[in-house]
């Protein structure tokens, strides 16, 4: 058995120029944590656009299509660990963002605020879930489920300073919001074809995949 | 906005209302003494007691229906450090809590306005405190369809407008019909403040509608929820502004009765209007 892994502040590291679209980090996730129907806290989001644009006397299209893999970001001034009136939400060791069930009495109001969509809501216990980092495999010294299980290697995890250092920052690409909204840990290398944050020209295609959910009805 | 959005829905309108009357009671007592006595003033405050208080306690009780473990609902006030749920958690029992201490002394007997008045006027500012705490729940930095400074107004301006319509028809109900000028007055003082606020709502729906700016832009010029529920909207101010013309007429032909009807031609326009603003939450992100 390998050592417990620690960290100061947890982070993803999403690399969208490797990322096929294939879903396996987010069947993983479902496996490992036993999820129902319309619970995903893991999302491979398929982001596209473009249309015909005139260029001197001829027409040519910028359409564009790129994958994402996206969960809970255990952001470093999350605003579900803000609004959630029960403590039921907060920053635990190794700054994953962690729910306590018992604490948690269903209001939802985590939900309304999170800009990932990552705490959502188990109707069969009236309960809100989310994404631990498979910190019970943390323990254990080994990668979380959907980092194990990505083909391409497009999804890994570390110090999230340190992985900022080797990345040259951070960026925060269309269609996710402002990295200044809520400070996520979370790395990305941009596909080349991904557009500014901010930018209103592109669609999310695959809504039902990353946003359904039979009950919630805000979406 | 989805069915299990309506019992925040009745749940703010109904405490709104109750604060509503709260702030109008305190607000037109000194008024009502010296123009009605201290009799008139004394049943008038007693009514809004004994309507405030069980009103409370409804909405109180409407909002557990929201919650997926009721029964766990006492955890809603441990993070008052930084939840505004949390704030307005508590802040909503202490004012239960405190209405239906006077309901209580009431029902015991004669009370002196010494006790009440403090009381009230607590009761008072913490209903100031607890609109703005409960618009600060929906001024979330990541949903700027409610992020905005409007918000905060559009609770206030619907708190009062329901305290002045409902303490109207206290006015008109509580005590014998015909005593006077004063409730003519006082009609006509509550109608010109309700024309103000259905006035500053219009202003306020007209720049939610199609203002916004960055992230918070509404897509195709308007925001979100307007497609699917743009009758709702309309169905709101057509309904205020009737509301407002009964009232006048109301006023202008002494057929005091019809302050009822205003009555309900405002709550269902408030209702409506609550509905709209829970129709348009829309994050921004995925």
């Amino acid at each position: 058995m390998k050592n417990e892994l620690r960290f100061n502040q947890i982070a993803f590291y999403v690399d969208m120029t490797l990322c096929t679209g294939c879903k396996a980090c987010m069947i993983a996730c479902k496996d490992k944590n036993d999820l129902d129907v319309g619970v995903n806290w893991r999302r491979v989001v398929e982001y596209t656009g473009g249309e015909w644009v005139k260029q001197g006397h001829a027409w040519r299209q910028d359409i564009f299509s790129h994958y994402f893999s996206v969960s809970c970001n255990h952001c470093n001034t999350p605003i579900c660990v803000e609004s959630c009136p029960t403590t039921a939400l907060c920053k635990d060791k190794n700054g994953i963002v962690s729910l306590d069930r018992d604490k948690c009495i269903g209001c939802r109001y985590c939900e309304w605020g999170c800009p990932y969509g990552a705490p959502q809501y188990d109707e069969k216990n009236n309960l809100m879930t989310k994404c631990d980092f498979c910190s019970d495999y943390l323990e254990e010294g080994r990668d979380p489920a959907c980092v194990a299980a990505c083909p391409t290697r497009a999804l890994h995890f570390g110090e999230f300073e340190e992985l900022k250092k080797k990345l040259n920052g951070t960026v925060s690409p269309a269609p996710l919001p402002r990295y200044e909204l809520t400070d996520p840990a979370l790395i990305i290398k941009p596909h080349r074809n991904a557009r500014p944050v901010g930018f209103k020209g592109g669609k999310i295609s695959n809504p039902e995949e990353v946003r359904w959910n039979p009950k919630i009805g805000l979406w | 906005m989805e069915s299990k959005d309506w019992p925040l829905v009745i749940f703010t309108i109904i405490v709104q209302l109750a604060m509503g009357m709260i702030l109008m009671c305190v607000g037109f007592d000194g008024y009502l003494v010296s123009k009605a006595g201290m009799e008139t003033a004394q049943k008038v405050m007693q009514w809004v007691i004994f309507l405030t208080a069980p009103l409370l306690i409804i909405g109180l009780l409407v909002s557990l229906f929201h919650l997926g473990h009721p029964e766990k609902a006492m955890k809603a006030f441990y993070n008052v450090k930084t939840s505004w749920l949390s704030r307005e958690g508590l802040l909503m029992g202490i004012l239960t809590m405190a209405l239906c201490f006077l309901a209580i002394l009431h029902i015991f007997g004669p009370v002196s306005r010494d006790v009440i008045k403090p009381i009230l006027w607590t009761a008072t500012v913490l209903s100031l405190i607890l609109v703005f705490c409960m618009s600060k729940i929906y001024l979330l930095r990541t949903v700027p369809s409610w992020n905005r400074n409007t918000t905060p107004i559009a609770f206030y301006t619907t708190t009062i407008l329901l305290g002045a319509v409902a303490y109207a028809v206290v006015c008109v109900s509580g005590v014998p019909p015909a005593q006077g000028r004063w409730l003519a007055e006082i009609l006509s003082v509550l109608a010109i403040l309700a024309l103000f606020l259905v006035g500053i709502q219009s202003v306020i729906i007209s720049v939610g509608l199609f203002t916004g700016e960055g992230e918070s832009s509404p897509k195709e010029g308007i925001v979100p929820g307007w497609k699917k529920h743009s009758r709702t909207v309309i169905l709101r101010i057509v309904l205020a502004f009737a509301g407002l013309g009964l009232f006048g007429v109301a006023i202008f032909t002494s057929f005091l009765f019809i302050v009822y009807p205003v009555f309900i031609f405002i709550l269902v326009s408030e209702i409506a209007g609550r509905f709209f603003f829970y129709a348009t939450h829309e994050r921004v992100g995925i």
